[in-house]
């Protein structure tokens, strides 16, 4: 995912911001990673680029 | 009926799972099952939302990516939101390279992970009728559109024609399954399909459950003897700061 991004990412449950921890980047875009709610302590992975924010209920169904 | 319309957090898995099953050949079932229709409604539904070169869009339920990609055609950027990991790894491959940023996010249309009052547009095809809870995913969308934003649905409806319906009806009980099912491997998959679309909302309901959750200005256009319709409605309300072009106030 693109850095910018995070402008408009917000935690599924709360709608609050989050926070952005960065594993593996490549050409500009974050690979591995991870968002992270304070407010819910709940943290949502980003995979192969792709930001995983289903709610922790639907993330493994 | 419990098994193919389920009811929830429930459907919620179901439908994804179902999505995850078929995703590798969700396309080309797309392509035979419309007889070559589906690009050119998705098409049309983009001209009607008429997404401006500085505009933010929105795809809920972009799945594979087809939609986002016909967006990325005139829009400034476009978020690719699906809730079926499997769908949205095959669009982000199809996305990359597109003529402007297309980003695929996870996410679950009745809980989107945006901020209030994030987008220009938003456009969704092919999925309002498989959410849990329409109302609620109208809501969401509502919440994440700027004052003056649009909303473009793409949608099969239920025929209103008897005539048609008498045509429609066996072709998605009988003939959608057993093609969808030789194409996938997954019979079950389809007569959910087939289900979900013989139940669902004529032209005028839809445009009501629009209406009901505050849109404006709420029209649908008819597609392919009217077993599919493009809604549209916009959020009432200024923009409360322009940007870019912002000329859809």
């Amino acid at each position: 995912m693109r850095r910018d991004l995070m402008d408009i990412l917000a935690c599924p449950m709360c709608k609050g911001p989050l926070t952005l921890t960065v594993q593996r980047e490549k050409d500009n875009d974050i690979m591995e990673g991870a968002l992270h709610c304070a407010a819910c302590k709940e943290t949502y992975p980003i995979k192969d680029g792709i930001p995983n924010l289903l709610p922790p209920d639907l993330r493994n169904g | 009926m419990q098994e193919i319309q389920p009811a929830g957090t429930e459907k919620a898995r179901t439908v994804s799972s179902m999505f995850g099953r078929i995703a590798s050949q969700y396309d080309r079932g797309n392509r035979v099952l419309s007889l070559g229709r589906d690009q050119a409604w998705r098409r049309i539904a983009v001209r009607l939302l008429n997404p401006a070169p500085a505009e933010r869009v929105l795809d809920i339920g972009a799945g594979t990516g087809d939609l986002s990609l016909a967006l990325a055609k005139t829009a400034g950027s476009v978020v690719a939101l699906d809730f079926s990991l499997p769908m949205l790894e095959i669009g982000a491959a199809k996305v990359f390279g597109a003529r402007i940023p297309v980003s695929c996010v996870a996410g679950d249309a009745l809980r989107l992970p945006f901020p209030n009052e994030s987008f220009d547009a938003v456009a969704t095809a092919f999925t309002v009728r498989n959410l849990a809870g329409m109302e609620r995913g109208f809501a969401e969308i509502f919440r994440v559109l700027r004052p003056g934003g649009r909303l473009a649905i793409l949608e099969f409806t239920r025929p209103g024609s008897r005539l048609v319906s008498a045509v429609y009806k066996p072709y998605l009980s009988l003939v959608l399954p057993r093609i969808g099912g030789r194409l996938t491997g997954d019979g079950p998959a389809y007569r959910y399909l087939a289900a979900s679309i013989n139940s669902f909302t004529t032209p005028k309901e839809m445009g009501a459950l629009l209406t009901g959750a505050g849109f404006d200005g709420v029209r649908w256009r008819l597609l392919n003897w009217g077993t599919v319709a493009v809604h549209l409605g916009t959020r009432p309300g200024a923009p409360a700061r322009q940007r870019g072009a912002g000329i859809h106030a």
